[in-house]
């Protein structure tokens, strides 16, 4: 917008500038011509007058030299000739004593038309002097302009002409006719005023006539009027008579003139006029300053009108962008404004508004949704919370110098699954476990495996084999199962001490042993039917025994049908290669979802899947110690502590903590009781799965180390005390630090963090 | 088996430099408070105590360091530890015994850190 009206500026005043030069040239060249012309007229004019007086004079003159006159009628002649030429004001005539018949004594007389009167006045005494003086005319002349005090001092020239009578070689007289300068500023007057015209009339003799020009006076010689005005010096300068040029030049003053000098038709008369150069341009410039200011008040209107005309346009336009841009932030709420027209941008307008209430709607309806599915979501995951919690921690059994250590999975593919495992103790030596996969998937599949997990675990209570578990669970089942869902499902049991396993199968797959030598073997278990149909047939059980090192691992089909992008399954292949690189039955459950993870290309599972793995470990024995109260026996205990610990496998920072945990405590012993005469120090160090026992017993004074204040170990150095920080060493790398005393002795019992965390 | 030895280099010098290696507990440390008594003075400006020969530190060990450390703190020196072996730097790291900046893991470090100890002095006697 701004810019067209730049542009429209512009182009107006490039085209007024255009105008304004070719009117420019236009008009000058006019304002010459009309000057020419002028200069041609007045100068005529000026002739013509002149040329009336001269002829006046001529008049006056012709019937001198040939005829007689008397003064009578010479006075007549006179009279007759101011009268009779309205160009000529005063007349005269001059006539030497002696020289024509009809006035011997001389004629000096001269008439002067004054206020419509013809006054004459006459000389009588007619002096030689006077005749010599009035005789040097030889010639027609005019005079320089002079003041006529007879005139009332008015301005006058004169011509003045010899009178020869006929025969006669020597002058008798001269004859004269006045010119008033006013009849010749008449003739000027006729000059247009309005171009700041100046006229100047030079004579013959160089001088100033007259002269339009202030301060010029009459009768002024041309070189001081060339010094008033030296700008004219081209052209009158240097006794320059050159009629009919031309000059623009610029006056003293500043101003511009146009000047033209024309010749008069008498010789030696020349007229220049000036024409102020500024002033002929003067109704140009109002004009084009008219045209100018019509110009941008008409692009003003026009800007106004555009405006007006382009909000018009825009605002629907403005309005649609504003929407657009709420629609980009995602803020649907506010409607456009109607727009009625049925132009495009009312149509797209409509179109809008259409879109925004869809999508409110459906924003609406999906808010709505996502509502829904959230409370879904929500129950979803209580009913996670639920099926997770049914699932009891896998417990550890030991018994006969054995532990059997369990580890089990459970990931179902959407929140709740059908897949399941249970791992429980039914004897004080034998553990029994169930794995089974229900038909379907999500909520229905969780809900009978449920059921299905609830009939186990009554079952497993009342029974101690595994075909008689499953027998009974099958018929409970059975009944009430309109739904006909089937769940397939391992039960084995292992007696802890013996190894002995036993496993029986409704229609599940075999588990995996993995042999101390990393060898994966399939168990053979023939099945029975799936648990929920109902069939007279048993569960065949199968039987084996799980050595030292070993572990049985059973799964359901979500592992094994597990594919890649290739479409491939995981497999029973896949399975084993896992197992059998994995030979510490507490990492195998890991192990096996990374390896599926890794084949599948993604974390989550399309599947249910369950795991349950059971190892069988002879179990370390504890190191016993027992000391006696100095430092040389706490020295001794420490280097068996060390060793007893690295014959069992424990690693070297283990050993390292576990000594210092030992030497803090019974050093506490040593430093603080006063009689340590029958005191012992006894060191119980168990190593588990959950870390290293220990229990440090001691006769002496009760003492409850748990109870002793943190150091505060962010005080600055300079002000903690020196000592106090073995009780903190103790905590930092313990867990359960417990201290009781019972029969006399203090009783101290911790478990030592595994190598690598501490409590700071 | 507790056995603890230990070395002292440096003559009568502002700067004492002390290696200690085998084990630092209850039954050993009488002997490097001994061994320390006649450095913990103010002529001592610097005790470099090398670990890397120490296999185990209880809190008695500590306790000596510590001590030593706040006696010459009084005079202005500093007590700086060369090269724990992991174990006894954890123990160091659970008590905030030293500062960390005053634990050095090799000579570089410790060479880095004195010749940063003598330029701020200089600008502080400047």
């Amino acid at each position: 917008m701004l810019w067209s009206c730049l542009v429209q500026g512009a182009l107006l005043l490039t085209l007024v500038s255009l105008f304004y030069l070719g009117a420019r040239s236009l008009v000058r060249q006019q304002a010459e011509r009309e000057l020419v012309h002028l200069a041609e007229q007045t100068a005529r004019s000026l002739g013509n007058t002149l040329r009336s007086a001269e002829i006046s004079a001529e008049m006056l003159l012709a019937p001198l030299r040939d005829q007689h006159f008397d003064t009578a009628q010479l006075h007549s002649l006179l009279q007759a000739a101011v009268t009779a030429d309205p160009n000529v004001d005063g007349a005269r005539v001059f006539i030497e004593p002696g020289r024509l018949p009809g006035v011997p004594a001389g004629y000096d007389c001269h008439a002067q038309l004054r206020l419509g009167v013809v006054e004459r006045r006459c000389k009588g005494d007619i002096t030689n002097e006077e005749a010599t003086r009035q005789l040097r005319v030889h010639s027609p002349m005019w005079t320089a302009p002079y003041a006529n005090a007879d005139a009332g001092g008015g301005l006058f020239i004169t011509h003045t002409i010899p009178l020869h009578a006929t025969g006669h070689t020597l002058p008798a007289g001269v004859v004269s006719v006045d010119v008033p300068l006013q009849r010749l500023r008449l003739d000027l007057g006729r000059l247009p005023g309005t171009v700041g015209l100046r006229a100047t009339l030079l004579a013959p003799d160089q001088r100033v006539v007259l002269s339009s020009t202030e301060g010029v006076h009459a009768g002024l010689p041309i070189r001081d009027y060339l010094r008033l005005r030296p700008d004219l010096a081209p052209l009158l300068g240097h006794g320059s008579t050159t009629a009919g040029t031309e000059l623009d030049h610029r006056s003293s003053e500043g101003v511009r003139f146009l000047t033209r000098v024309a010749a008069l038709e008498q010789p030696g008369w020349r007229l220049v006029l000036s024409a102020d150069h500024d002033l002929l341009l003067a109704d140009l410039r109002t004009v084009t300053w008219g045209t100018v200011a019509l110009g941008v008040l008409g692009l003003l209107l026009w800007l106004v009108l555009v405006r007006r005309h382009a909000q018009h346009l825009l605002q629907p336009m403005e309005a649609l962008t504003a929407a657009a841009r709420r629609f980009d932030a995602g803020h649907f709420e506010q409607p456009l404004a109607a727009d009625e027209q049925d132009d495009e941008v009312g149509q797209v307008s409509r179109a809008f508004e259409h879109a925004r209430r869809s999508i409110v709607q459906q924003m609406a309806t999906i808010a709505e949704l996502a509502s829904a599915r959230e409370r879904n979501q929500s129950e979803l995951r209580i009913a996670h919370g639920i099926q997770q919690g049914m699932l009891a921690e896998p417990p550890q059994l030991s018994g006969g110098g054995y532990q059997l250590r369990t580890c089990a999975l459970l990931v179902p593919a959407r929140e709740v699954g059908g897949d399941f495992q249970h791992v429980a103790c039914i004897a004080p030596t034998r553990l029994c476990f169930v794995i089974g996969d229900v038909s379907g998937n999500g909520v229905p599949a969780a809900l009978f495996m449920a059921r299905v997990l609830t009939i186990l675990e009554a079952a497993m209570h009342l029974h101690q084999h595994p075909d008689r578990i499953l027998a009974d669970a099958a018929r409970t089942l059975a009944d009430r199962n309109e739904s006909c869902m089937f769940a397939t499902v391992l039960c084995g049991v292992v007696d802890v001490a013996t190894g002995m396993y036993e496993l029986a199968s409704a229609g599940h797959e075999s588990p995996l042993r993995r042999q101390a030598n990393g060898r994966v073997r399939v168990l053979p278990v023939r099945s029975g039917a799936a648990l929920g149909i109902p069939t007279g047939y048993g569960f065949p059980l199968s039987h084996g025994v799980l050595a030292d090192g070993e572990y049985l691992l059973a799964y359901t089909d979500g592992i094994t049908e597990a594919q890649c992008p290739q479409q491939t399954w995981f497999g029973l292949d896949g399975l084993r290669a896992a197992v059998a690189a994995v030979a510490d039955d507490r990492l195998v459950c890991a192990h096996t979802v990374r390896a599926l993870e890794g084949f599948t290309g993604s974390e989550h599972a399309h599947d249910d899947m369950a795991l349950v793995v059971i190892g069988r470990h002879v179990m370390p024995s504890p190191v016993t110690l027992q000391a006696p109260a100095t430092l040389g026996g706490l020295q001794r205990l420490l280097a068996c502590l060390e060793d007893g610990l690295r014959t069992r496998g424990v690693d070297g920072e283990q050993v390292h903590r576990a000594q210092l945990v030992v030497d803090e405590l019974c050093g506490n012993v040593i430093a603080h009781q006063r009689d340590l005469t029958h005191v012992t120090l006894d060191v119980v160090a168990t190593p588990t799965d959950d870390g290293l026992v220990l229990d440090v017993r001691d006769g002496g004074e009760a003492f409850d180390p748990t109870r002793v204040p943190a150091p505060d170990l962010d005080a600055p150095l300079a002000n903690r005390p020196i000592g106090g920080l073995g009780l903190h060493l103790v905590r930092s790398m313990s867990s359960r630090f417990q201290y009781r005393r019972r029969e006399g002795v203090n009783h101290i019992h911790l478990v030592l963090l595994p190598a690598g965390p501490s409590k700071e | 088996m507790s056995r603890l030895n230990l070395r002292i280099d440096g003559g009568n010098g502002p700067y004492q430099r002390m290696h200690l290696s085998g084990r630092l507990d209850g039954s050993t440390h009488a002997a490097l408070d001994e061994a320390l008594e006649p450095l913990l003075h103010e002529g001592t400006h610097i005790l470099e105590i090398n670990l890397a020969g120490l296999d185990y530190i209880s809190s008695a060990g500590l306790r000596s360091i510590f001590r030593a450390r706040k006696m010459l703190s009084t005079h202005a020196g500093r007590v700086l530890l060369m090269q724990p072996q992991p174990p006894v730097r954890k123990v160091f790291e659970l008590v905030k015994a030293v500062p960390v900046d005053e634990v050095f893991a090799s000579q570089d470090e410790l060479d880095d850190y004195l010749a940063a100890i003598q330029a701020r002095m200089a600008e502080d006697d400047y």
